[in-house]
């Protein structure tokens, strides 16, 4: 059949066509960021029980996992964790060495205490190329999403965008779609028994919507969600550039809200 | 036993004839029987493969048939279809979706009666140049508007051919009981069509119905 032929070029075409698209970048890139994240805090865990064997204190000390694993991987044992060694990483240097001398930990040999640090070296990589990537997302949302960008944020938007699907998903949804998307369960929950519909949905994350007051959140953030389902029209089909007007409407939304 | 052309059953479990001899598609289990070699049809896979061990009477996918898919996916009930309409026939694979699109192409490749068209079934437009011969619509897509989707499809066929459509009731209403979601489909269907058979795919695929119906009478594009 030459129409066989023809229909498989054309259906290869189409998928390269689609696979061309800069919003699916973003997704994935968020997606990355998020397992990265989730890797980084499972990596965090095991570094800390585990060196907790030798240093249990430690971790009550430095509560900050980066800083934490950075002094693991430099400084492994409690002899060598002096002041002024500690001093670049935490102001409370003198306190761990004060402690590292009284720890009721273990005493463990280098060998014993290598193994964690390959693990501390490796969650500490994980975090930094996630800042990298979390970059590159601030920089493509520039390119692809600048009005939503402008109101919501790079990450936020790249989160509302793989929720969503694709940016045209988003930009034929309703504003009431968007602004519970990331509460599926909260909003079945309502659809299916008698408990209050979801107020937000991952929009919590916007700081206007998380510093409002609990009789206002509502509010706030059904008028960031309108405003946001203008902006992915706008970034899929018109004009890119309307950013900083619709921030500036959305702030003067919010003053009314607040009277 | 062959249930229906191509089609067989062997101690309960289905099995399609091969048209590619040699070649699986999706994992399934190979058989030789009289010098036919047989492809394990899963039910739980397959939306069709279900219907016909709930007992579907007649299946309107015969070898030689020219069939319209809607919704293809990845192709696993399709190569099935595509087996059992056999050389002569054709299947015309729509598929929406790029990522399932991905493993439909190489398998089209494969299947001399299989076309996969990336497009979308709500346009019949987009693939009308494809569908001239075509006597059977199997439409499975997960749309909140399914049963218009075959009514605008059934622009391909003529008076007496016969339609299958697969109905999932959550992606109408996933709220509603199914029973009614499933009426209130049908009901949009006799429109067109006489309804000639309704099954529930319990316990195979939940809230999915099963619907043969065949033309009415030509309706204008």
């Amino acid at each position: 059949m030459k129409d066989r032929k023809k229909a498989i070029e054309e259906a290869r075409k189409k998928v390269k066509e689609a696979k061309t698209e800069r919003d699916q970048l973003i997704i994935h890139s968020i997606k990355a960021v998020e397992e990265m994240d989730e890797v980084f805090n499972l990596f965090y865990e095991r570094v800390e029980n585990w060196h907790s064997l030798h240093f249990p204190e430690l971790p009550e000390i430095v509560k900050n996992p980066e800083t934490y694993l950075h002094i693991i991987n430099e400084l492994l044992t409690r002899p060598e964790m002096k002041e002024e060694k500690l001093k670049q990483h935490t102001p409370k240097a003198k306190k761990i060495e004060k402690e590292s001398k009284k720890s009721m930990g273990a005493e463990l040999d280098e060998k014993d205490l290598k193994q964690i640090k390959r693990l501390a070296k490796l969650a500490i990589d994980v975090k930094n190329e996630r800042n990298e990537i979390e970059e590159y997302i601030k920089d493509v949302t520039k390119e692809v999403t600048p009005n939503l960008r402008a109101l919501a944020g790079p990450i936020l938007t790249a989160r509302l965008l793989s929720l969503a699907g694709s940016l045209e998903k988003m930009a034929k949804m309703p504003a009431s779609t968007i602004q519970v998307l990331g509460a599926e369960k909260a909003l079945f929950a309502h659809l299916k028994k008698n408990v209050p519909p979801p107020k937000h949905g991952v929009i919590f994350n916007h700081p206007e919507v998380r510093k409002s007051s609990e009789d206002n959140r509502g509010k706030v953030s059904r008028s960031l969600a309108n405003k946001l389902a203008i902006a992915a029209r706008l970034d899929y089909f018109g004009d890119k550039h309307k950013g900083k007007e619709m921030k500036k409407e959305f702030q003067e939304k919010l003053k009314k809200i607040r009277g | 036993m062959e249930k229906f052309s191509n089609v067989f059953l062997i101690n309960n479990k289905l099995y399609t004839k091969n048209l590619v001899p040699g070649k699986k598609v999706h994992g399934e289990k190979l058989l030789n029987r009289n010098g036919k070699e047989l492809r394990s049809w899963h039910p739980y896979k397959s939306k069709l493969a279900s219907a016909i061990l709930k007992g579907l009477k007649e299946l309107p996918i015969t070898p030689g048939s020219k069939v319209l898919y809607l919704g293809a996916s990845t192709g696993t009930t399709a190569s099935h279809v595509s087996d059992i309409a056999d050389k002569n026939g054709k299947v015309v694979c729509v598929e929406y979706s790029e990522k399932p699109m991905e493993k439909l192409i190489p398998l089209a490749e494969k299947r001399s009666n299989m076309l996969p068209v990336m497009g979308d079934a709500n346009k019949p437009k987009e693939y009308t140049d494809y569908c001239q011969d075509v006597n059977v619509v199997y439409q499975d897509v997960a749309q909140p508007n399914q049963a218009e989707i075959l009514l605008k499809n059934t622009r391909f066929l003529e008076k007496g051919d016969e339609a299958l459509l697969c109905i999932k009731s959550r992606s109408i209403n996933a709220v509603e009981e199914p029973k009614k979601v499933f009426e209130k489909e049908i009901s949009k269907l006799r429109k067109d069509f006489r309804i000639k058979e309704t099954l529930e795919l319990k316990p195979f695929h939940k809230d999915h119905a099963f619907i043969r119906c065949k033309k009415k009478s030509a309706t204008s594009p």
